[in-house]
This record gives C-alpha cells, structure tokens and sequence, in this order.
C-alpha cells in the first residue's frame, strides 16, 4: 500500500525520524507513540504537508514527489488540531474539498447526515465548537475517491455518536472500497477493525500485531 | 518598578504590537526623522537659526497650524484604534484565553494600571512625536495646540486601558462572524478569492491604509516631480513604490496561507494553477494601483508599468517562502527597494522586469512542497 524509501525528517539539526524501508501492506494501521515522537510529523509527511528527505510511494505507482497530484488524489488527510479561515462554513470547505478531490456530487450527504452536521453546516467555522471542527475535518478526509486515509488524533473531542459514525465510516471504506487507513490515536480505537499497529520508538517505526 | 503582569502583557501584546506592525513604524519613521534630520532647506543659504526652524517646520506645523493638529490627530486616532483591534484580536487568541481566569482575579483598579502601562508603551511612537512637537511648539511660543495634542494622548491611552480591563472582565465572545461573509457568494469559492474575504473578514483597515498610502504616494509623486514627467524613471519609480506599499498585505497573504490553508498541499492542485490564483488575487489587490498607474503615462507604457508593478509584488510573495520572520522580510524590502531604485536609476528596468517574473516562480515551484513551517506566532 505504502512504501518508504530512505525516509529521514528533522527539524534543523534534531532528527525526528528515520525509516530507510518499509513496506505497508493494505489494511488500517494503528500508529502508536509517546507525546513528541514524531506521530503528527509522520502523518503529515505521507500527507504530503511537510517536506522530508527520501521518498514514499503509494501503491507501486504514485510517487508524492513527481507525481504530486496524483498522489495527492488518493491521500486525504485528516489533522489532529485542524485550522480553517473562520470566515468560511462547513458548506464553503465541503465544496472547496469535493472540488479539488473529484467527489462524486452528493457524496457528502450521507457523511453529514451521519455525524448530525446538517445543522451547522452554513453558519462560518470562527462559530464553531473545537469538536463541530474535527467533525468537519473528519468528514472532508472521506470526500472523493482516496485509497489511503490520514487520521491524527481522529477521537480527541468527538461525542460518542460521532465517535461511533466514525467507526462505521473506517470499517465500510476498507471493506467495501479497499481504502486504507493509518490512525494515530493515544486511546485503543475499539471498534475499528485494525490490522497492524505501527510504533514509533527511537526516531523509527516497527510493525506489530494487535 | 514593572510587575510580574505588567511583564506578561508587555510581552504579549505590546512586543507583539511592534513585531507585526515593524516594517510600517519603521517607514513611517524613517520618514519623519529622515526628514528632521536630514532635510536641506534652500542649499543652505540660511542662517543657522532658520535652519533649525526649518528642520523642525514638520514638528512645529502640528502645534502651530489647526489643520496640521487635526491631521496628527486623526494619525493617532488611527494608530490607536489599530492597536485597540490588535489587542482584542490577541485577546481571543487561544494561546491568551488563560489570561481570562487569571489577571481577571486582580482589583479593577490594578488591572487598569496594567492595560495603561501597555496601551502606554503601544502608543510610543505617537506619544514621542506628540511631545517633541509639544516641545518644539511651545519653545517657539504656541500653547493651545500642543496643550491639545497633550490632552489627546491622555485621552487615548486611558481609552485604550479602560477597553482592555473591560474586555478581560467580560465573558469570552464568538471570535468572528458578526455577518456571515459567505453570503456574499454562495457559490464555490475560488482559491484566490479566499484572501479577499479574509480581507473583508479582519483586514479592512490595513487594507484601506495601504491603499490611501499608494494614492498618497501617487499625488506627491506626481506633484513633486511633474517639471520631470518626461523621463520614464519617473514613472518606473512610482511602479516601484506602489508595489513596495503593498509589502503589508503581501506578508498577511503568506501568513494568511501557512496558518488557515496549510491543507493546500494536501489538495491535488497543481503548483502552477496555485500560482495563478496567487497572480489573479494580486490583480485584484493591486487594482487601485493598477489604474493609478494608467494615470501617469500612455496606455502601452502604463501596461508595462502595470505588469513591473505585479512582478514585484510577487517578488515580496516568493520571497516569504525563503524568509520566515517580520524583522528580516522588513530588511528584505528595503534592499530589494533599494536594488530596484538603482536598476531603475541606470536605466535596466527591462532587467527588473526580466527578474520579476523568473525569480518569483523559481523560489515558488522549489518551495511550494518544500516549505518548512515555522513555528511562530508572527
């Protein structure tokens, strides 16, 4: 699913991580780690937000330094502590996002309903609770058609309806549409049907089963 | 004897003040005091008196002529009501909303002391010109005014002190959104439209100074140096100094995308169609300056001027992906005001123009995903 070549992040002199291979097969990975060790970063990077030495490839094909916009067709990223210009809605975002990513018209529908946003989807975000912008955030990352999805911190202040809508939207997309996931989260994400978790120790990332 | 919460404010709101508005002051400065103290009245045949006198006029005019008083005033009026919105705006900042269940537990009376200190250092610049033409004026033997202008200050700085312990005692308000902008357009909105609305949204006052510095700048230009309106340097040098008065807004556009759209990159938008965007929003913003430039030469000439006037522009936007701090983008504009002035001077502004529109997209594609965010608060 993704592979990482040569892999190096720091921030000036201080190395953050350092992955020379690894190979992610399909499924949805639990990515675990101490505060500060480089979770965010690595989400970001594959995310294609930060730049870091090395390479990484999605599928044997996409390449996210020379095929930048195909790569970035198929990865839809998710952030822990998401940021929007406040004068824009919910609304503005969906259509800015359904835009870029290529969703099918009315794809976003179906996700509203499920997290209950319908009611404050027009109002602008500077209105909005912190857990009414990770909802939105949330949803944006399942817009258009992606193959891997990015989730940092996915559960910090969501409610539990939300937090079960979560759950379902994860499983379904791997089960039904092969998206994978990688979700890096300080709690035990119970209902999802994880795969492999992913610890990051010592500026590295190792494998391990559930 | 400052205390420990004077320090914390000063610190926050007061250096914060200075550090965002640092290329601004620094003009603004630059301006008067290059003109104290370096102006040379009449080739020097003066005496040494009239020379002082001379050197002074600016400062003795604020406490002498009405009109200049209540231009002054109105400049301090501006410049406080500016850093009222900035400290409100840092106020509702996240990072400060600890100040609300904590300074908020002191006496009225010493949380006013502490807003006056910091609206007091704010107003610094305006309260060291205000007393130098108080100085100046009442040596030189006017009164009124400059008791005036004295009375001014006072009643701006308490203003200010009594908005800040206000606020801080009142329950936390929704940041924005007194309307919602997105009525406007209910459409899809476009990338480079999304700067607009930020400018609507938090921006209007820079903006409209911006636009009443180039519309300044273009009437002293024209006026001054209407005998030399045939030499194409004229013209060229305006473009030049239209474009640099936007340096402001270009800086709060950078920022405005590292803070609010860091998920650009994430989008699967190619580096150029970004670029264009970025080129249509600056058309935009440079619109007044685009027609003031129409003003000055022929048509085919002023189109030239207009795409110089662009160019530089996004010189000061490329250049924000290589510089990440207010003090050195402030250096940049100066040296790069300063080389365009001598390859305008020499007669090489098909260079310039030449360089505007490689450099900035050089830096730009090289950086677009390669951009380091820096963790500031700038």
């Amino acid at each position: 699913m993704i592979k990482f070549l040569d892999y190096q992040k720091s921030y000036g002199s201080n190395p953050v991580l350092d992955i020379e291979r690894l190979n992610l097969t399909s499924g949805i990975y639990w990515l675990r780690g101490e505060n500060g060790s480089g979770k965010s970063t690595l989400l970001k990077s594959i995310a294609g937000i930060i730049p870091f030495k090395g390479n990484i490839i999605l599928n044997d094909t996409y390449d996210i330094k020379r095929q930048a916009i195909s790569y970035r067709k198929l990865v839809n990223f998710s952030e822990a502590e998401p940021i929007f210009p406040e004068f824009l809605s919910g609304r503005d975002l969906i259509k800015l996002f359904s835009t870029a990513k290529n969703a099918p018209k009315g794809q976003h529908q179906e996700l509203v309903e499920e997290m209950e946003m319908g009611s404050y989807l027009h109002p602008p975000i500077g209105n909005y609770s912190s857990g009414m912008i990770k909802k939105l955030s949330l949803l944006l990352s399942f817009l258009g058609h992606p193959k891997l999805i990015l989730l940092d911190e996915p559960l910090i202040t969501l409610d539990a309806p939300s937090q079960l809508a979560l759950n379902k939207w994860v499983n379904q997309s791997h089960r039904k549409h092969g998206v994978d996931f990688i979700l890096s989260s300080h709690q035990t994400p119970d209902n999802i049907q994880l795969t492999k978790s992913l610890q990051i120790s010592s500026q590295a990332v190792t494998i391990h089963d559930i | 004897m400052i205390g420990y919460v004077e320090k914390v404010l000063l610190k926050v709101f007061s250096k914060g003040f200075f550090k965002e508005h640092a290329g601004f002051l620094l003009f603004l400065f630059g301006v008067i005091l290059s003109h104290i103290f370096w102006l040379k009245p009449l080739g020097g045949h003066l005496t040494h008196e009239q020379s002082i006198f001379f050197h002074l006029i600016m400062l003795i005019s604020f406490a002498s002529d009405p009109i200049m008083t209540i231009l002054f005033t109105l400049a301090c009026i501006i410049y406080s009501v500016k850093s009222w919105n900035y400290i409100n705006k840092q106020l509702h900042s996240p990072s400060n909303q600890f100040l609300y269940y904590s300074i908020s537990s002191q006496s009225y009376f010493t949380q006013f002391k502490n807003w006056w200190v910091v609206q007091a250092v704010i107003s610094l610049p305006i309260i060291i010109i205000g007393f130098a033409a108080i100085a100046v004026g009442t040596s030189y033997g006017y009164f009124l005014l400059p008791c005036s202008i004295l009375v001014l200050l006072i009643i701006l700085i308490f203003t200010g002190a009594f908005i800040h312990t206000h606020r801080i005692n009142a329950i936390i308000w929704s940041k924005s959104s007194k309307y919602y902008l997105g009525n406007l357009y209910n459409g899809t909105k476009p990338l480079f439209s999304l700067f607009i609305f930020h400018i609507i949204d938090q921006l209007k006052l820079p903006y409209a100074l911006t636009k009443l510095i180039s519309l300044l700048t273009f009437f002293a230009f024209t006026f001054f140096f209407h005998d030399l309106k045939n030499d194409p340097r004229i013209a060229e040098i305006t473009s030049l100094l239209l474009a640099s008065g936007n340096g402001y807004l270009i800086y709060k556009h950078r920022k405005f995308e590292e803070d609010k759209l860091p998920f650009l990159r994430n989008l699967p938008i190619s580096k150029v169609k970004v670029y264009l965007n970025v080129i249509l929003l600056y058309i935009i913003i440079l619109l007044p300056e685009l027609l003031l430039i129409y003003q000055i030469t022929n048509p085919s000439k002023a189109l030239i001027l207009a795409i110089c006037c662009l160019g530089i522009s996004l010189l000061n936007y490329s250049a924000l992906y290589l510089i990440k701090t207010v003090k050195s983008y402030t250096r940049y504009l100066f040296l790069l005001f300063f080389a365009c002035f001598m390859l305008i001077m020499f007669g090489y502004f098909r260079v310039l123009l030449l360089a505007c529109y490689t450099i900035p997209y050089f830096i730009y594609a090289n950086k677009f995903y390669n951009y380091e965010p820096y963790p500031t608060n700038d």
